[in-house]
């Protein structure tokens, strides 16, 4: 992620270069779909919003002021659209959305555009599946400000200088809010710790 | 163990490498001698690996492809500022029109008939203002009387009708030029003439004294 790069073609695309945009998207949709997908778990809302995203940026440029990064600017008006989808989703879904939130537009199993792992068995591939699920609630369950520093440091290395910045706090606040997003989820998830030193036989990764 | 407390938080930092070098040895040393705390860092280490091992799955070609022409398709519904149509930005539809290397005859023409339909439209509201400060409401007939097709008789004839109706029906006094435009209008039809609208008092007068010559051949 050269930040120079991004310079010139911020410039380009200021100047009507349509190419330029192209070029953006492909750099940035595959980090703009995983960072939508952390926040709502889901492939077709993340699909969505990160696209809801590009299109901001696209229809904006001329506000972005050459001095900032693009790229935290970008993630900005990201991060921005998920925590406004959640809080309208949390106004109109009942409980249940936990069982179909994977359901897509056309009925069709989001599953099947996923990459097919050919070295996993149904099996694995149905634990893999429930044990995303079940971090991924974990992480929604967090306080907002604690879930937002999480995923941009934990999943996006983010530096905490440029999240302090975002979230309009100071560095000592963003380093609190990250020690205690890591401590609930310590608690939240020490039951599928031991579910895991269990299957694993013990072994350690990484 | 209260104590211990205190170290949660920089015990989280570490793993993230987010102390300074001072902190850094304060909790290693620390750890060395507190048993609790040697534990907490295992536990947070491996609650972090767990969690850095949720996949976000990888999606497949097609899906890309959909997703580049959803993108697209976005970009050419939105307009460029969302507070409604009345503020759209005019000069960037245009920008995106000239993108597409759309001839510029087309061009041309679209803000030709944007200018032909707003002129449309002032001469209409004009006239219609008019015709209700002159208490009768005759635009109906006036609109027919401008044409100078022969086969628009008929229409003009039934304009005239039911502005000769309308007239019986209204209880607004007309003033004289009026009475006498709609007198002409009415004997020149009956003439088979075609007619158009005086435009001054002489023309009145003039028509006036030709149609009493006409009245008394």
């Amino acid at each position: 992620m050269i930040k120079q790069e991004d310079i010139h073609l911020v410039q380009r695309l200021k100047q009507g270069d349509e190419e330029a945009f192209t070029e953006l998207v492909d750099k940035y949709k595959g980090k703009a779909f995983s960072i939508a997908y952390n926040f709502v778990n889901n492939i077709e809302d993340a699909r969505d919003l990160s696209q809801e995203a590009f299109v901001k940026v696209y229809n904006s440029i001329d506000k972005f002021q050459e001095g900032s990064t693009f790229y935290t600017w970008f993630y900005r008006v990201l991060v921005n659209l998920c925590l406004d989808f959640k809080k309208k989703k949390r106004l109109k879904t009942i409980s249940f959305s936990q069982f179909k939130h994977n359901q897509s537009d056309d009925g069709s199993d989001p599953m099947e555009r996923i990459k097919d792992e050919q070295a996993q068995s149904p099996s694995e591939k149905l634990l893999i599946k429930e044990q995303n699920e079940r971090i991924g609630q974990a992480i929604k369950s967090l306080p907002e400000k604690q879930r937002i520093v999480f995923i941009l440091r934990n999943y996006e290395n983010m530096p905490l200088k440029e999240i302090a910045l975002y979230i309009k706090s100071r560095e000592g606040t963003v380093k609190s809010h990250l020690a205690r997003a890591v401590k609930k989820l310590q608690e939240l998830l020490t039951e599928m710790q031991s579910d895991e030193v269990i299957d694993n036989g013990g072994q350690e990764n990484g | 163990m209260d104590k211990c407390k205190k170290y949660d938080e920089m015990i989280s930092l570490y793993c993230f490498n987010e102390l300074s070098e001072r902190d850094q040895k304060v909790i290693e040393v620390h750890m060395h001698t507190c048993q609790r705390c040697t534990t907490q860092l295992t536990e947070i280490k491996s609650t972090l690996q767990l969690v850095n091992k949720r996949q976000i799955p990888e999606m497949s070609t097609q899906f890309w492809e959909e997703y580049d022409a959803g993108l697209k398709e976005k970009l050419n519904k939105k307009p460029s500022t969302s507070s409604g149509i009345f503020n759209v930005d005019f000069s960037s539809i245009f920008l995106n029109i000239y993108r597409k290397s759309v001839p510029r005859f087309v061009y041309a023409t679209i803000f030709l008939l944007i200018l032909a339909t707003s002129y449309l439209v002032i001469q209409q509201y004009q006239l219609a203002k008019k015709d209700k400060m002159d208490g009768v409401d005759t635009h109906i007939v006036k609109e027919d009387i401008k044409r100078e097709d022969s086969s628009d008789t008929q229409i003009f004839e039934e304009a005239v009708q039911e502005a000769v109706t309308k007239k019986d029906q209204t209880i607004v006094h007309l003033s004289l030029e009026d009475e006498l435009i709609l007198q002409e209008m009415i004997l020149l039809s009956e003439l088979g003439e075609d007619v158009d609208l005086p435009l001054n008092d002489d023309d009145i007068i003039e028509d006036w004294e030709m149609i009493e010559n006409l009245s008394s051949s």
